[in-house]
């Protein structure tokens, strides 16, 4: 991809915006429209909006393929050891353990499936992204 | 009803770029406008009890029915991952043969031995 | 730990299996082969459900039902699991074929983690599908299933497979959009996903919301049929199975396209829809012809064996659409006994393929040189599939016939028999010729032949041995199977000296077709027809004309139900 200054400005300042945001989706996802799925989408599409703008090399460098291979197999597994816990809390599988309210009700358990799915989800989408685009280089 | 044979008209619109299009990518791309309009259909026939978001605040002001939502949620997830997965075959298939256009490399694979 | 908390464990275990071998793709050193984390994997999530069904066996016989809501969420809200009878036994034989085509994968050698990830994932998929009992978690399960699918398809990047692998997924989503649609019908009739709940709805509902409801069946049971692969869906599947890798194809065949149909099963026993179960009768039966004359025409033998599975899931869904105890009976027990053949045909063709380089049946003479299991595992898959006793085809063939009763799908049946005895002896006789002097170079070298032996060894000869095993115990098995599929329904089956003769007539015939269908015309007749049915355009038109001859099977029977 042809690099322009244009492109390169304006994706550098809205990549980090909409890295925000899909953490932002993440978090409010049990309120407001969102979740960890959406949210997460939107986190792979800022990397990818960064590695448009700066060059797919300079995010490979920082996010390789590794470590977003490791960030997602982790996810995985600690999603299911969420799954466990909740077995082991007596509550059947997947079942909410944490009970323990706040101002909005006992939302504990939402916001930390909705968090592992969102890194999964990201780390995923972003490596498929970056190197299907880092291909196209080629 | 005019929205529901507009969704049923959008569903057509897709199947028909599935069958007629030989082009790969457009293929994937007419599977995803089918995915839309049944997204669109069922999002739709959940409205019917009412338009706000599933947040129960005790009171009881008519909200969305919530499982149709779910479920598409679910499909549009799915819908994401099998996009990806065709247009990387598609990729991949492009890299073998040198075209995207289906009738070509189905020929050229029936003349391999 | 009572039936419910262990029940919940045959899904389960697959799925936390699946997490070992990413662990180790993503943490561990790059491999080609499975690592000690990944076979901890396969042997938690192949052979535990197993262990977890023998000892549910007993909740579920005559009749038991146990139902477990996941997350001790209310039944009204959470997902549900149900695992009856039926389920119980699809469960069962989709473990048995899971194992043994792991076996031979892992002794086979050249598959990574992330294949093993993917394989483990299907199963989880497969399981779990069995277990649904609501629209939802099934929607999600076939998704899944068809997914890890279409990459196990792809695995090995052979480009007639990743071409494969795409057409199946484009006819396997527009098929799913379908079941959504469907779904929409459904929902909007019945108010509720609940496969149980939809039934006792719909039972005392309105005309028009039961016409709605019938619409709805019919585009589930177009949607699924896509996934079991009858006629008219057929279209993905020959060059989809022929061109997977061994184990790959041999889950496909053996348990995939089965699981659909048990879901199938288990949708139209909520709501009792008579004109589309009597559609499958007939379109079971066009299909067990149909497939069967097309196979004779393949020149390549997994191509040939992938024909087949159309065929004899034909058969299963004719015995099916009879509608009485005994077709329930008979299609249940024929799902089984073809997961057995199949893939225990399909690991020792593809094997010996493998050995003579090529796929192509007419090369291959001779291919079962140096491969004794291969040869084994052969001849007792194809005495299996042409129903000679006292192989487990040969029961359960004849209960399919039973059930299907005489008429044209009868005598469809028997046509289809005759020719499913002509493709394996042309088979047999292709395979079993002597090849000309210095035409084979061994394609394999001495240590991959040692692999191949050890893999067929573990993965072919088990289901070899339970093919004849569970032929010589039909007595015994016959009326336990009955106990699960079709509760209530005293069943008694013994091998009889008619039956024997009228099996051995069969094959004989079958034997003269063979020789026919090998000679020059034959031949050359052969290769006109041999793509016919398949191929990307005609796989997609076919499956529309599916839909839509459904579809109006579902509006008539919608409007004929009495109010």
């Amino acid at each position: 991809m042809r690099k322009t200054d244009a492109l390169s400005v304006i994706t550098g300042k809205l990549g980090p915006l909409v890295l925000v945001f899909g953490a932002y989706l993440i978090a409010f996802g049990h309120v407001s429209p969102g979740g960890g799925f959406q949210g997460g989408v939107v986190l792979a599409s800022g990397v990818l909006l960064l590695a448009i703008g700066r060059g797919t090399d300079t995010v490979l460098a920082l996010l390789t393929p590794r470590l977003l291979a490791r960030i997602e197999a982790s996810a995985f597994a600690l999603l299911l050891v969420t799954g466990l816990a909740g077995m082991l809390a007596g509550k059947g599988f997947f079942g909410n353990f944490l009970t323990a309210g706040g101002p909005a009700g006992p939302v504990g358990f939402i916001i930390a499936l909705n968090v592992l799915i969102g890194v999964k989800v990201g780390a995923g989408v972003a490596y498929l992204c970056l190197i299907l685009l880092k291909d196209s280089d080629r | 009803m005019i929205p529901r044979l507009l969704c049923g008209a959008i569903l057509l619109t897709g199947l028909a770029g599935l069958v007629w299009n030989r082009n790969l990518i457009k293929k994937v791309a007419a599977l995803s406008v089918m995915n839309s309009a049944v997204i669109l259909l069922f999002v739709l026939g959940g409205s019917e009890t009412g338009i706000r978001s599933p947040i129960l605040t005790g009171t009881d002001l008519p909200v969305v029915d919530p499982l149709p939502q779910a479920l598409m949620l679910t499909a549009i997830v799915v819908g994401v991952a099998v996009t990806a997965l065709a247009l990387v075959l598609a990729v991949r298939l492009h890299e073998r043969f040198g075209t995207l256009d289906s009738r070509e490399i189905e020929e050229r694979i029936r003349d391999e031995p | 730990m009572s039936p419910e908390r262990l029940a919940l464990w045959i899904a389960l275990l697959p799925l936390l299996a699946a997490a070992l071998p990413l662990l180790e793709k993503a943490f561990g050193r790059p491999r080609t082969e499975a690592g000690p984390a990944s076979d901890l994997g396969a042997l938690l999530g192949l052979a535990g459900p197993l262990a977890v069904l023998a000892l549910l066996y007993p909740a579920v016989t005559d009749g038991g039902i146990v139902h477990l809501t996941l997350g001790e969420w209310s039944p009204s809200i959470g997902i549900r699991y149900r695992l009856d009878g039926p389920a119980w036994f699809a469960s069962a034989f989709t473990a048995v074929v899971s194992l043994c085509a792991g076996l031979y994968a892992r002794a086979r050698g050249g598959y990574s983690p992330t294949f093993w990830f993917l394989f483990l994932l299907c199963h989880w998929s497969l399981q779990s599908a069995l277990l649904a009992a609501d629209f939802f978690h099934l929607f999600v399960c076939l998704e899944l299933m068809a997914l890890t699918s279409y990459v196990l398809i792809a695995y090995k990047k052979e480009s007639a497979a990743l071409f494969a692998s795409f057409n199946y997924l484009m006819v396997s989503t527009a098929a799913i959009v379908f079941y959504l649609f469907g779904l929409y019908l459904l929902y909007g009739a019945s108010g509720t996903l609940s496969i149980e709940e939809a039934g006792r709805v719909l039972a005392s509902a309105r005309p028009r919301e039961r016409g709605l409801a019938a619409l709805g069946l019919a585009f589930l049971a177009g949607g699924l049929g896509v996934r079991t692969a009858f006629l008219p869906f057929h279209g993905w599947l020959p060059d989809a199975h022929a061109s997977a890798p061994h184990p790959v194809s041999a889950l496909l065949s053996g348990a995939m396209i089965k699981v659909s149909f048990f879901a199938q099963w288990r949708i139209l026993s909520l709501a009792e829809f008579p004109m589309l179960r009597e559609s499958f009768l007939w379109l079971g039966a066009a299909g067990a012809c149909a497939g069967v004359v097309l196979a004779l025409c393949q020149s390549d033998a997994k191509r040939l064996l992938a024909w087949h599975s159309v065929s004899q899931v034909g058969y299963v869904l004719a015995a099916f659409g009879a509608g009485s105890p005994a077709g329930l009976l008979a299609a249940g027990l024929h799902a089984a006994a073809h997961g057995l053949f199949k893939s225990l045909l399909f690991l020792s063709v593809g094997s010996a393929a493998d050995a003579a380089g090529s796929r192509n049946a007419y090369r291959m003479a001779g291919a079962f040189r140096g491969l004794p299991e291969a040869a084994a595992g052969f001849v007792f898959g194809a005495l299996s599939i042409a129903a000679l006793p006292p192989f487990i085809g040969a029961v359960s063939k004849d209960l399919v016939a039973y059930a299907a009763g005489g008429g044209l799908p009868g005598a469809l049946l028997l046509a289809a028999s005759v020719g499913t005895a002509a493709s394996f002896s042309k088979l047999g006789i292709l395979f079993f010729s002597a090849p000309e002097p210095g035409s084979r170079t061994p394609a394999l070298s001495a240590v991959e032949l040692g692999r191949l032996r050890a893999a067929l060894r573990r993965g072919a000869l088990p289901l070899a041995a339970l093919c004849l095993g569970t032929g010589l115990a039909a007595p015994a098995l016959v009326p336990a199977a009955a106990g699960l599929l079709a509760p209530g329904y005293t069943a008694a089956f013994a091998f009889s000296l008619s039956g024997a003769a009228k099996s051995l007539g069969i094959a004989a015939a079958g034997f003269a077709a063979a020789r026919a269908v090998l000679s020059p015309r034959g031949r050359a007749l052969a290769h006109r027809f041999e793509r016919l049915g398949t191929g990307s355009e005609t796989t997609l038109t076919l499956t529309l004309l599916g839909l839509a001859l459904l579809a109006a099977l579902g509006g008539w029977a919608g409007r004929g139900i009495p109010g």
